[in-house]
C-alpha cells in the first residue's frame, strides 16, 4: 500500500484559494429593486398550485396592471410544509421574500419563539386602513397576537363542508341534507339501507325485493380521519381544545370522546366508513357514497368530475354550540424589507382584502371572503344565486373558532391523527368485541399526555 | 427416476415463473396505471372499475379559451344537436360539426405541458443540466474518494472514513437550514450552483466502490507502479475498467436521485426559470385535490428519459446490482 506524504503547506494553500473564491461569492442583496417601468418589485412566496395557483396569478396580474407604484411577482413553493422549512431557513439567512403565506404555527415561530420579530407589527397600518372593521370578527382574532400586535392579516381561509348527492335524496324523498350529525346518522342509516349501487349501471337506485344479497349498499358518509372534524364535534358538544394559556390540550373529556364515539359508532353501524388520501372524494364523484366532509375548497377540484346533481352544505351542527373551526393561511410581511416594499406589500394586501377582491376570490376557488360587505355585492349575490351551495363555507363565517395558535401544535396534530386511527383500526374490526368507550377514553388519555409533552416542551423552550 | 426428476424440475420452473410474473405484473401495475390515466378525462379517473378510456362526445367552446367539455347528445336535429353538459351547466343547440368523438385524451399531454410556467421544456433542460452535471461530478468524486481509502495510507484514514459513513444517517432535513445558510452567504440562491455543488460529492458512492475497491488485490496495484504505471495510470487503466458495474449503478443511483429530487430544488431556487420537473409536477396535486388525469400525463413524459436510460444501461446496472448485494 503508498503512504501518501502529506503536504500540509499544500492544502492549506488549496484552502486558501477556495475559501477566497467562496468569500468572492458572498453577496447579500437586500436592495430595492425596481422594473423597466419604474415600479417597485415586491417579492411573495406561496404555495398556491394547480387551479388555485392560476386564479391567484391571474388576480395579481391585474393588481400589477391597476397601479403603477409595485409589481408583486410570485415564487410558487410547491407545499406548504417546504413554504414553512424555506421561511425559516431565509429568516435566518436574512434572504426573505417581502410578503409569504404562512400558518399561525410559522408566525408564532417568527415572532415570539425565534426571540426577535422576523415579521413587520401591521397595526400602524391597520389603524389606518377603515377596511379593517369590516374584516370578519374571526379573521381579527385570528390576526392579533400578544400584546395587540397583528402580525398577518388572512389569505386563503376556508372551512369544512359537507357534499351530498341530491340524486340519492332524491330516491328516499329527502329534501333538504342533514343539519346535525344526528339528522346525518339517520340519512345516512337511510341511504345504506334502502339504496344499492346498480351492478349493470353502477348508478344509485332503490333496493328492490329481489334483490340478491350480494348487491352492493350505498354507503352513507365517507371520511378521512382529520383532527379537524373530531375538534370541531368537541367544541359542538360544549367542549375546549385546550386550556386558556393554550398549555395544555384537553382531548381526554367527555366532549371529545363523545365525539369520537359518534365516528366509531358510524362505522361500527356500517353506514359509514373512513378512507385514505381524497378517496372520500373519489368515491363520492363516483357516486359510491351519498354524504362527504372535505374543505370547502376541494369542490373547486372535484366538480368538473360530478356530472349528477350535487349540493354543498356546511358541517353538520352538535349538541351545545353551532361552531366551526377556519383553516388555511395567513400573508405576513417581513421585517428585513426595506420600508418602501414594506409599504408596498401593505398596499397589496390591502388590495387582496378589498371587498370586490376578496368576493372574486371566494367566488373563483371557495374559500371564503374576508369581508364582511363582500356578501353584499350584487357580484357575489349573483353568483350565490347560480352557485347552489356557493354559501356552505360563507355560512360558517359567524360562528367560526380557530385552532391553536402555538407551533407546536403542529405536531399535536399528528398525534391527534394517529390516535384517532388507532382506535378506528382497533374497534372497526369485526372480530372486536370489547367496549368500544373504553378504547376511545384510553387512546385519547394516553396521547393527550403526549400532546401535553410536546406543548410543556415548546413552554419550557 | 430420471423422468420423475424431470417433472419436479419443470414443476419448480413453472412455479417459479408463475411467481416471477405476478411479482412482475405487480411492479408494472404503477406504470400501467399512469399510462392509462394519462389519457383518461378527470370523470374516468375516478371511475376503479373502467381500466380503458371510453369513447366520448367534446364540444369546444370557441368562447372560453377553446375549452373542452364532454357532452351528450340530447336531442339529434340533423346538422344540429342539443347537447347536455358533463357537469353542471344549462343544455345549448350547437352546430353538429362543433362535436369531436374522442376515445385516447392525447390532449392531457398538451395541457400539462402547458400548464406550469415558463414551461415544462424549461424544467427539462434545468433537470438534464443538473442531473448529468451532478452524476458526472458525483461519480468522478465517488472514485477518487474510493481510491485513496483502498489504496492509499494517509493520517486519520479510518477515522475520516468513519466520518463520512456518519453523515450518512443525518437525514436531509435537518440539513437543510444549515445548507441553506451557507448557500445564502455565498450569494448562491436561485443559481446552477446551488442545484449542482452540494451534491458534486456523495458518500453513498464513495462507499459503494471502496467496497468494491477493496476486492482488487493490493498485488495487482504494486505491480502495476512497479512496472512503472503512474497512480492515475493505475485508476483509468486498470482500476475504472475493472469496476464498470458499480460505476454504472451510482450513475444511476445519483441521476435518479437528482431527476427525483423535490425539497432541495425548491428550498434553493426562488424563480420558476430555475424549477425541475419535480416542482413541475408538484403543482398538480395540492393539499384540497388533486388533477390526477394531468398529473399523470405529465409524470409519462417525465419519466421518458429515465427509462430510455435505464434500457441503455441495463446490462450493467443489473451486474452492478447483483455485484453489491453479494459481494457488499
Amino acid at each position: 500500500m503508498q503512504v501518501l506524504k502529506v503536504n500540509y503547506k499544500k492544502i492549506f494553500f488549496v484552502l486558501f484559494i477556495v475559501s477566497l473564491v467562496f468569500s468572492m461569492g458572498c453577496t447579500k442583496t437586500n436592495e430595492d429593486v425596481y422594473t423597466k417601468d419604474g415600479k417597485l418589485k415586491i417579492k411573495f412566496w406561496h404555495a398556491m398550485g394547480g387551479i388555485l395557483g392560476k386564479v391567484l396569478d391571474d388576480m395579481i396580474q391585474d393588481y400589477n396592471k391597476s397601479q403603477s407604484k409595485y409589481e408583486v411577482h410570485t415564487e410558487f413553493m410547491g407545499r406548504y410544509d417546504i413554504l414553512e422549512q424555506k421561511i425559516i431557513a431565509s429568516v435566518m439567512a436574512e434572504n426573505t421574500p417581502d410578503i409569504a403565506q404562512m400558518y399561525e404555527g410559522v408566525t408564532m415561530f417568527l415572532t415570539r419563539d425565534k426571540g426577535e420579530e422576523s415579521l413587520i407589527d401591521l397595526k400602524p397600518y391597520v389603524d389606518k386602513w377603515e377596511g379593517y372593521k369590516d374584516i370578519f370578527e374571526v379573521f381579527q382574532r385570528n390576526s392579533t397576537y400578544d400584546g395587540g400586535k397583528i402580525y398577518s392579516l388572512p389569505f386563503n381561509k376556508s372551512f369544512p363542508a359537507m357534499m351530498y348527492n341530491k340524486e340519492i335524496l332524491k330516491l328516499l324523498d329527502i329534501e333538504k341534507p342533514p343539519k346535525t350529525w344526528s339528522e346525518l346518522k339517520i340519512m345516512g342509516t337511510r341511504v345504506h339501507n334502502e339504496v344499492v349501487v346498480d351492478k349493470e349501471t353502477s348508478l344509485p337506485r332503490l333496493r328492490r325485493e329481489n334483490d340478491k344479497e350480494d348487491i352492493k349498499a350505498m354507503m352513507g358518509y365517507g371520511f378521512v380521519v382529520d383532527p379537524w372534524t373530531l375538534e370541531i364535534m368537541l367544541l359542538q358538544n360544549g367542549g375546549e381544545m385546550t386550556n386558556k394559556d393554550e398549555s395544555q390540550v384537553k382531548f381526554d373529556s367527555e366532549e371529545s370522546i363523545d365525539a369520537m364515539q359518534f365516528l366509531v359508532d358510524a362505522v361500527r353501524d356500517g353506514w359509514a366508513y373512513r378512507t385514505q388520501g381524497y378517496n372520500h372524494q373519489n368515491d363520492f364523484s363516483a357516486q359510491k357514497v351519498a354524504f362527504i366532509i372535505t374543505s370547502s375548497v376541494s369542490r373547486k377540484y372535484m366538480e368538473r368530475k360530478l356530472n349528477f346533481p350535487f349540493s354543498v352544505a356546511p358541517i353538520p351542527m352538535g349538541k351545545k354550540r353551532d361552531v366551526s373551526i377556519v383553516s388555511g393561511t395567513n400573508v405576513c410581511i417581513f421585517s428585513s424589507a426595506s420600508k418602501k416594499r414594506q409599504d408596498g406589500a401593505w398596499d397589496f394586501i390591502k388590495w387582496f382584502n378589498s371587498p370586490k377582491i376578496t368576493a372574486r376570490w371566494a367566488m373563483n376557488t371557495f374559500y371564503v371572503p374576508t369581508r364582511k360587505s363582500s356578501l353584499k355585492l350584487p357580484m357575489m349575490k349573483e353568483w350565490l344565486k347560480k352557485t347552489e351551495g356557493g354559501d356552505a363555507a360563507m355560512l360558517q363565517l359567524p360562528i367560526g373558532e380557530l385552532e391553536p395558535r402555538s407551533s407546536a401544535w403542529y405536531r399535536c396534530r399528528i398525534v391527534l391523527r394517529a390516535s384517532m386511527e388507532k382506535i378506528l383500526s382497533i374497534v372497526e374490526k369485526a372480530s372486536f368485541k370489547g367496549d368500544s368507550r373504553e378504547v376511545i377514553s384510553e387512546n385519547l388519555k394516553a396521547d393527550t399526555a403526549k400532546m401535553n409533552k410536546e406543548l410543556r416542551k415548546y413552554i419550557n423552550k | 427416476m430420471i423422468k420423475s426428476n424431470k417433472k419436479i424440475k419443470q414443476i419448480k420452473s413453472f412455479a417459479m415463473h408463475t411467481l416471477l410474473i405476478i411479482g412482475a405484473i405487480m411492479m408494472a401495475f404503477p406504470f400501467i396505471w399512469m399510462m392509462l390515466t394519462a389519457f383518461k378525462s378527470s370523470q374516468e379517473v375516478i371511475n376503479v372499475d373502467q381500466w380503458f378510456p371510453k369513447e366520448k362526445i367534446y364540444w369546444q367552446d370557441i368562447k372560453q379559451n377553446n375549452e373542452d367539455f364532454q357532452v351528450e347528445i340530447l336531442e339529434d336535429y340533423g346538422e344540429a344537436a342539443k347537447i347536455k353538459f358533463f357537469i353542471r351547466r344549462e343544455p345549448i343547440i350547437v352546430d353538429k360539426s362543433q362535436l369531436t368523438k374522442k376515445t385516447w385524451l392525447f390532449s392531457n399531454f398538451t395541457k400539462a405541458w402547458n400548464k406550469v410556467q415558463p414551461s415544462f421544456g424549461r424544467y427539462f433542460i434545468n433537470t438534464i443540466v443538473i442531473a448529468v452535471v451532478v452524476t458526472i461530478g458525483q461519480v468522478m468524486t465517488s472514485i477518487l474518494a474510493a481510491y485513496a481509502f483502498v489504496f492509499f495510507q494517509f493520517p486519520f484514514k479510518n477515522w475520516i472514513f468513519t466520518l463520512f459513513l456518519a453523515t450518512m444517517m443525518v437525514p436531509q432535513q435537518v440539513l437543510l437550514i444549515p445548507n441553506y445558510l451557507i448557500l445564502s452567504n455565498l450569494g448562491w440562491i436561485d443559481t446552477y450552483m446551488a442545484l449542482i455543488i452540494p451534491w458534486l460529492a456523495g458518500v453513498f458512492g464513495i462507499f459503494m466502490l471502496r467496497q468494491f475497491f477493496v476486492q482488487i488485490p493490493m498485488e495487482l496495484f504494486e505491480a502495476a507502479i512497479i512496472d512503472g504505471c503512474s497512480k492515475f495510470g493505475f485508476l483509468f487503466r486498470i482500476l475504472i475498467p475493472l469496476s464498470k458495474p458499480p460505476i454504472i449503478t451510482i450513475s444511476i443511483f445519483t441521476f435518479l436521485g437528482s431527476w427525483n429530487s423535490l425539497l432541495w430544488p425548491l428550498i434553493v431556487t426562488n424563480s420558476q426559470e430555475m424549477r425541475t420537473i419535480q416542482v413541475g409536477l408538484s403543482y398538480f396535486s395540492q393539499a384540497e385535490g388533486t388533477e390526477w388525469e394531468l398529473l399523470m400525463a405529465a409524470s409519462a413524459f417525465c419519466i421518458i428519459p429515465l427509462i430510455v436510460m435505464y434500457i441503455i444501461a441495463q446490462k450493467h446496472f443489473v451486474q452492478g446490482e447483483a455485484g453489491a448485494g453479494l459481494k457488499g
